[in-house]
């Protein structure tokens, strides 16, 4: 379990070929054929797939359920947004900034590699302590990581701009960069399942006993997991942060939590492809159903409208498809070549 | 056998898609007698749905009038309104919907979703309102097109300060909370004022928003060595009505004033422990008002039922603000309606406003309400002699 | 600090840590038995409010209506069991967990839909905001009403927890499922048992948070659920003299921190409690090891 194995590799890239190819469609979809509006929203579902696939490398590998990659994503946000702020800006509405920040106006690469150092210092000082605990407590560790973090970032008005958020975040993200992200997180995520650290979380996730006796130091093969998984999130968030115009702490909470996780969820968590496929179900619902929303007409029957429609048929399906599979759409299976049974 | 139903039903959901966009598409013309568009991008099912929604239906009612006497400039308005539910990335998908169809004003969202969508707006130079927003901070972090036509915070939150001092009460305790802007900013304006005007501030406590207990805040009050002359708070409905409640169970009897958080029929619901609570909003009916009376006789028959809030009056005047400025501009564009702005000047039904052309915010006459006999009651109407500044102005 | 104000802020934080404890039970009792979070936990406080709205606006006293409140918050307790919980035995935690999430999300968008997004109100008796004043301390009666109550369901659950063969069955079962299965106790019916007591509990503290707040919302189980998550972990996970304990812990916390706090630190009150929690968790984990290791085989 040292070395990587070449049938898995295989795999995984096979896998990642087929996945790239769907966000390739995506993106010429957007490009080429759909309206504004709907680009847009092909745009968001990319970016939202790769924070999905990010949180997947962790929860999947792993099996430990983690309300903290929200911190990680407002963390991450934070850090690329007033990276990327214009001085004069920072100058207006962040006066007391240090001015190395003030006077910084990062590019986009820029912008994600300082998202990825402070959310990686951020994962490493908060992943050791949570790492070592027992796993039927970690979810309840993450969650208070996450309330943790919104409560500052809430609250330190000289930094965040608290309640009030970070306005005037320049739009650096084109969708072909959006395209490129979403591929990079996804191979990455890939190769990561497919490799030696990889593999020892997940028989770590099967039997945590037996992998300590097999000789695997379960604190830090999780804590592995978790920088990965972190980093990941770090450069998914500083994408969206340079997407969205402004942004403020209550992006950050328990919604965009449960909204990401029942995405996850929905697909199945075992793999990155049902990471994917979770992420363009609710986007297609999403979708299919904020014109039904305002209410139409079938023949002479004027259908009402129906605030909170797209809620309720998210979490009906949500329901419907755990009980018809509880390991979520995909489960433990990646996409692949369909291959004779030996 | 599965995987092919699951496929069925996504390329069911796909078709649909495609079927349900194509048809909400609709290009708009930009000819005579084509109808201008107003949108309203805004939450009408999450919490802000508690101010949007109502903003929602005085517009519809403002639209069917304008319509029904002739329309702006001989064209019809139409107005647009789409939920974007208070998530961020689905009210930016609202307005850009609403921008691609050719609007000229939006009315934005109360929620926070706010600040990105009037930076899209902003972009493509159509002018934005605060919806319900009475931060007067807002407008001045995005730009040109970003206007706010109601009251704002400042300015209610002095109005409390010197109606408090022109009753004589001199001592006030503050409670603030940290997790909203509003209910965070409104005792900084507040405490200017007052202090300005000579009063002072005895005491401030912190409450959390939603927290369904204040005993403790109460009992603090109650405890403190001498009662001040009032408790001043922006504290929002529901919570309003437990904190009056527990404040009047620690035998506290001392005056609360609020601020337009406050005023909601709800408030109603503490019974005896909201008697003499007084709180500053936009506008109230009253005997001297006929306009007030009529809109409310209007909506009733147009809606079937009464306002549930007299923010529908907001998204009422709102409109008619819009039409005014477009038929004295003679044009119904996005610029006409930034230069109309500028310097607007608009009676409606909750009150008189002038546009601030350096602040964009609308000077507006606030109105005091008080609770009396199980009802809210108009009590006065003011301007402020001293207005805090505003951070960023 | 005078003796009076110390005296005045314990009766608070009392009644506050009442309410906490039998929130904190509810959920430790499925906790329990099923080593499994119930995330539509709020959502039965809920229902028991709207129930009491509709009772209350129709005519009926407070109090009687409460009765009602408290059976339909076991109805939900045992519709949320059929619906997320039954379904999905033996399946990964993580998907019973996001079930019963899903359910917590459908009640609430039914509510705001077919009712209304806008909070209503319950006119509560005027007495029970009244105050008796003992010499100079001022006892509000709805903090004593609230004691009361909470401590008669306690000793109630201790009694029948210990002297009833359903409940020592309950009991055996928070210790060991599995060995408690093998000694001949039906799983189903522990399971249905601890949903019931999970509402009873719920109900009971339901209404007495109705009777402070006078209101329901479609979003008023929130506040309830975090709450009772913090006060189980505060307890150890699964551990029902632990949860009253978590739940009187997390009132007596809140309110120190609230009066002993500056002003300017009070906001962070939650994100100190919670490094409170982390800490507990970090150096006790095993007060939860019995449990985990179950679900683990």
């Amino acid at each position: 379990m040292n070395t990587f194995s070449r049938r898995r590799l295989r795999n995984a890239f096979i896998t990642w070929a087929m996945l790239a190819t769907v966000f390739l469609v995506v993106t010429l979809l957007a490009e080429f054929v759909l309206d504004r509006g709907q680009s847009r929203m092909a745009t968001e579902f990319m970016i939202l797939a790769s924070l999905v696939v990010a949180i997947q490398s962790y929860v999947g590998n792993s099996g430990l359920l983690s309300f903290g990659h929200v911190a990680f994503f407002a963390v991450g946000a934070y850090i690329a947004g007033l990276a990327a702020m214009s001085p004069e800006k920072k100058e207006q509405f962040l006066p007391n900034l240090p001015d190395w920040v003030i006077s910084l106006e990062a590019s986009l690469p820029l912008a994600i590699l300082i998202a990825v150092i402070g959310v990686a210092i951020f994962a490493a000082f908060t992943g050791v302590p949570i790492s070592r605990m027992h796993q039927s407590v970690i979810p309840m560790a993450t969650l208070a990581l996450l309330v943790m973090t919104h409560t500052v970032v809430n609250l330190w008005d000289d930094v965040t701009r608290g309640t009030r958020g970070l306005v005037s975040v320049p739009d650096l993200v084109t969708t072909w960069t959006v395209f490129a992200t979403a591929v990079a997180i996804t191979g990455a995520a890939l190769l990561y399942a497919a490799s030696p650290a990889g593999l020892r979380l997940q028989v770590v996730r099967e039997d945590p006993i037996a992998a300590a006796a097999l000789g695997i130091r379960v604190a830090a093969t999780r804590f592995t997991g978790w920088m990965v998984s972190a980093v990941l999130m770090a450069i998914g968030s500083a994408v969206w942060a340079l997407n969205s115009l402004a942004f403020g702490p209550e992006q950050f909470f328990f919604a965009q939590t449960f909204s990401l996780l029942a995405m996850l969820i929905i697909g199945g968590t075992g793999s990155v492809t049902g990471a994917i496929a979770g992420t363009a179900i609710v986007s297609v619902i999403n979708e299919s159903l904020r014109g039904l929303e305002r209410g139409f007409a079938i023949g002479p029957i004027q259908v009402p409208e129906l605030p909170g429609l797209i809620q309720l048929v998210v979490a009906l399906a949500l329901l419907l498809l755990l009980i018809w599979r509880p390991a979520g759409l995909f489960g433990n299976r990646e996409l692949s070549i369909p291959r004779r049974r030996r | 056998m599965r995987k092919t139903r699951s496929v069925a039903v996504a390329a069911g959901l796909a078709s649909l898609a495609l079927v349900v966009t194509a048809c909400s598409s609709t290009p708009a013309g930009e000819g005579e007698g084509d109808p201008i568009i107003i949108g309203h991008a805004a939450d009408f099912s999450g919490d802000y749905s508690f101010y949007d929604s109502p903003m929602r239906a005085g517009a519809e009612l403002a639209i069917d009038e304008i319509n029904k006497a002739g329309g702006v400039l001989g064209r019809p308005l139409e107005y647009r309104a789409i939920d974007g539910r208070d998530d961020q990335a689905e009210t930016l998908r609202a307005t850009e919907e609403l921008l691609d169809a050719g609007a000229v004003y939006l009315i934005g969202t109360t929620g926070s979703p706010w600040a990105a969508q009037a930076t899209l707006s902003c972009e493509a130079g159509v002018p934005i309102s605060t919806g319900d927003g009475t931060s007067p901070d807002l407008v001045g972090q995005i730009g040109e097109c970003a206007h706010h036509v109601i009251m704002s915070d400042n300015v209610q939150a002095a109005v409390a300060a010197e109606y408090a001092l022109e009753q004589g009460w001199t001592t006030a305790f503050v409670m603030r909370s940290s997790d909203d802007p509003y209910t965070d900013g409104v005792p900084n304006y507040f405490t200017d004022t007052f202090t300005q005007g000579g009063g002072t501030i005895v005491g401030e406590t912190e409450f959390r928003i939603g927290a369904g207990d204040y005993n403790v805040q109460a009992t603090e009050i109650a405890n403190l060595p001498e009662q001040p002359d009032f408790i001043f708070t922006p504290i929002f409905v529901s919570d309003t009505q437990v904190f009056l409640r527990q404040l009047r169970a620690q035998g506290v009897t001392t005056q609360v004033v609020g601020a337009d958080g406050a005023v909601d029929a709800s408030v109603l619901d503490a019974g005896d422990a909201a008697e003499g609570l007084i709180a500053t909003f936009h506008a109230w009916p009253n005997d001297g008002d006929a306009r007030i009376a009529k809109f409310i006789d209007d909506y009733t028959a147009f809606h079937g039922s009464a306002p549930e809030s007299m923010v529908a009056g907001l998204g009422y005047d709102e409109i008619y603000l819009i039409a005014q400025i477009i038929e004295a501009q003679g044009e119904a564009s996005a610029e006409a309606i930034i230069r109309g702005l500028a310097d607007a000047q608009f009676t409606g039904v909750t009150g008189s406003l002038t546009m601030d052309p350096t602040t964009r915010r609308a000077n507006k006459e606030i109105t005091l309400v008080k609770i009396e006999n199980g009802e809210i009651v108009y009590l006065d109407s003011l301007s402020p002699k001293h207005v805090p500044a505003v951070p960023g102005d | 600090m005078t003796v009076e104000l110390l005296v005045q802020q314990l009766i608070n934080a009392l009644s506050l840590g009442s309410i906490y404890a039998l929130l904190a039970l509810g959920l430790a009792v499925v906790y329990s038995v099923l080593g499994l979070l119930n995330f539509a936990y709020g959502e039965i406080i809920t229902i028991a409010g709207y129930c009491m709205f509709f009772l209350v606006s129709g005519g009926m006293d407070f109090w009687y209506a409460a009765i009602f409140g408290v059976i339909a918050a076991i109805a939900t307790s045992l519709l949320i069991q059929l619906v997320a919980f039954r379904p999905l035995r033996g399946a990964p935690a993580n998907a019973v967990i996001f079930a019963s999430f899903a359910v917590s999300i459908i009640i609430k968008a039914l509510i705001s839909n077919v009712i209304s997004p806008r909070p209503r109100g319950i006119p509560v008796p005027s007495w029970v905001d009244g105050v008796i004043q003992l010499g100079s301390f001022r006892l509000p009666i709805l903090a004593l009403i609230t004691i009361a109550i909470a401590v008669v369901a306690m000793v109630a659950l201790t009694w029948a927890l210990h002297y009833s063969t359903p409940g020592l069955a309950i009991r055996a079962a928070a210790e060991d499922f599995t060995v408690t299965r093998l000694m001949g106790a039906p799983a189903g019916r522990l399971i249905l048992l601890a949903f019931v007591l999970s509402g009873i509990l719920a109900g009971i503290a339901g209404v007495l948070w109705i009777a402070r707040t006078g209101s329901v919302s479609p979003a008023m189980g929130f506040t309830p659920l975090l709450q009772s998550f913090i006060a189980i972990v505060l307890g150890g996970l699964g551990n029902l003299r632990g949860a009253v304990i978590g739940g009187f812990a997390l009132a007596f916390i809140e309110v120190a921190l609230q009066v002993l706090l500056p002003t300017a630190v009070v906001p962070f009150t939650a994100a100190l409690t919670l490094v409170a929690v982390v800490v507990i968790l970090y150096f006790r984990p095993q007060g939860f090891s019995k449990l985990a290791q179950e679900r683990v085989a």
